[in-house]
């Protein structure tokens, strides 16, 4: 790291910034200093368009040949003399690698590619109401909503009748509260969310019901990373819907809780996919649970590879937020959230995994059970 | 042995890692053969090393082997000229296109693999792991052998002249 005069331009802050890789301190000064400089701020908006082309380049298919080719070279361990048994357990493993291999391009039955479009459809309209003013009455009056979100990537309009939470608003966040302008003819409550000091996030919440009814993100640069937008609000006279808690039937233990203070608000079965839906009091998050192995292949076109924990995924963008796909013991997840995107991966990442065993372990296991039987093991 | 405390098997590894593999391997090199060939060479190591893992995050692991392998091929190309990358920049990196015709050219995933080859293999190697394989700077710098700060500035180097072959 160089030493740098006040006054001098930042040079590689700037990709550390966009990074999330600078200490606290260089944060802050970073920033100041990009407040007074638009020769930096021009830099790193050309840095973050440069990133992100390199970010958004797809995952690139292995043709099928390859593990195959791999499964049967020799390595330094299979050229020792051999024991006849480990020779034929290791021609064997070396058959069931080629076995695993065509199970994962294989197509079969229990393949799934989950439908993003209808998920995120399931995310947003049954997004959270947040309550960081404590405004809303025990029991507040149902609204529907229609909400207009404007991202990065896009525009989405959905209905909404928002559930009740009671989420605490998470310690990760400062929030001040201050009376708001009206939107969509509604007294509001301004919430300023800052995250480590840095203003991340403008709500204007219903100062009645604490539904919220409009929300600006803020990227590094303080420039609005989308906007959703309540534009008709209309009062049900019935009480607001409280979330279910029906059981997961089997298929994932929901847990109560994930990173970043994600609270579990409630968990619905729609069909053969279970929803389970979260919130950090400021923000819903939905991982949405289905049985089967991930057909990649079957899915749509941007998808950027991410790590999730020691799992790789996929990421996609939906205007409103983030999606996130992986695939863990038999279950394929997809995740999709509408808080900074760092937050949704660690709160996806923290979901516990299945111990259920893989294909490949079963072939493996199979296979050694066999190789022990024909050699007398 | 509890089957828990097993290291994984390769072919597991294989099958879970293998679209990661390809794709870290070939926005290194470029190229589906010379990726292939990296590929193996790496599940070849991984085979051996795989008693060597410790439990902990296995793309952090692939990443350190993969890029070593992409290093040590790259080292051994430099040492063999006829193999070596073209030196002329021109002859790897995008011509830039008229300027009518920029405002309206989208960029394509091909014209930013373009780029990337036209990089240093250091900073490529650094701008693919931070990009691509997503690792954190304190991962690059273990799999690079190098200071954190000298990962940081690899990065910004390396996305500066991209900006450049890209403008
Ligand atoms: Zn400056």
């Amino acid at each position: 790291m160089t030493m740098r005069r006040p006054g001098d331009h930042l040079d590689d802050e700037l990709s550390g910034l966009l990074d999330g890789e600078l200490s606290a301190d260089e944060t802050v000064a970073a920033r100041t200093h990009l407040a007074g400089c638009a020769f930096c701020m021009a830099e790193l908006a050309a840095i973050d368009r440069t990133r992100t082309l390199v970010r958004s380049l797809p995952a690139v298919d292995p043709p099928t040949s390859l593990l195959a080719r791999a499964a049967a070279a020799p390595t330094d361990l299979d050229a020792r003399p051999p024991a006849r048994r480990a020779a034929v357990l290791a021609s064997i493993v070396a058959a069931a690698a080629v076995l695993v291999v065509l199970l994962q391009w294989a197509p079969a039955d229990r393949s799934v590619s989950p439908s993003l479009a209808g998920l995120v459809q399931a995310h947003a309209t049954s997004v959270v109401n947040t309550d960081p003013a404590d405004v809303a009455a025990d029991q507040p009056p149902g609204v529907e909503a229609h909400v207009h979100i404007k991202g990065a990537t896009g525009e989405a309009e959905f209905d909404v009748v928002p559930v009740v939470s009671r989420v605490p608003v998470a310690a990760k966040y400062t929030v001040t509260t201050a009376p708001g302008q009206p939107v969509a003819d509604r007294p509001t409550i301004d919430v300023e969310v800052r995250e480590q000091g840095v203003l991340a996030e403008r709500i204007a919440l219903d100062a009645e019901t604490g539904v919220v009814l409009r929300r600006e993100l803020y990227d590094v640069s303080g420039g609005v990373v989308r906007m959703a937008l309540v534009e008709r609000v209309r009062m049900t006279h019935t009480p607001a819907p409280t979330p279910a808690h029906r059981t997961a039937g089997g298929l994932v233990a929901a847990p109560s809780k994930l990173d970043g203070d994600y609270l579990r608000v409630g968990v619905y079965r729609r069909g053969r996919v279970v929803h389970m839906l979260f919130s950090d009091g400021l923000h819903a998050l939905s991982v949405f649970a289905q049985a089967g192995a991930l057909a990649a292949s079957d899915l749509p076109g941007g998808g950027r590879l991410v790590r999730l924990g020691s799992k790789t995924g996929y990421h996609y963008d939906w205007p409103g937020g983030d999606v996130l796909l992986w695939e863990s013991g038999g279950v394929v997840y997809t995740a999709v959230g509408d808080a900074p995107v760092e937050d949704v991966k660690a709160a996806a990442a923290s979901m516990p995994q299945r111990s259920r065993l893989s294909i490949g372990e079963r072939v493996r296991r199979r296979c050694r059970a066999l190789a022990e039987a024909v050699t007398g093991g | 042995m509890k089957d828990n405390e097993e290291p994984p098997s390769w072919e597991d590894v294989a099958r879970e890692h293998a679209r990661f593999l390809y794709t870290v391997a070939y926005r290194l090199t470029g190229d589906h053969d010379d990726a292939q060939d990296l590929v193996q060479e790496v599940l070849l190591r991984v085979r051996r090393g795989l008693a060597t893992y410790q439990p902990g995050s296995m793309e952090g692991w692939l990443s350190r082997i993969t890029t070593n392998a992409f290093l040590d091929e790259m080292r051994r190309r430099r040492r063999r000229p006829a193999d070596a990358l073209p030196a002329d920049p021109e002859r790897v990196l995008p011509r830039h296109p008229p300027a009518d015709e920029a405002l309206a050219a989208e960029t394509l995933p091909a014209d930013v693999q373009t780029a990337l080859l036209g990089l240093p293999d250091d900073f490529r190697a650094a701008v693919v792991l931070c990009d691509v394989a997503g690792l954190s700077y304190q991962e690059i710098g273990e799999a690079l052998d190098i200071p954190v700060g000298t990962v940081r500035s690899r990065i910004h180097r390396g996305r500066a002249l991209l900006r450049e072959a890209l403008a």
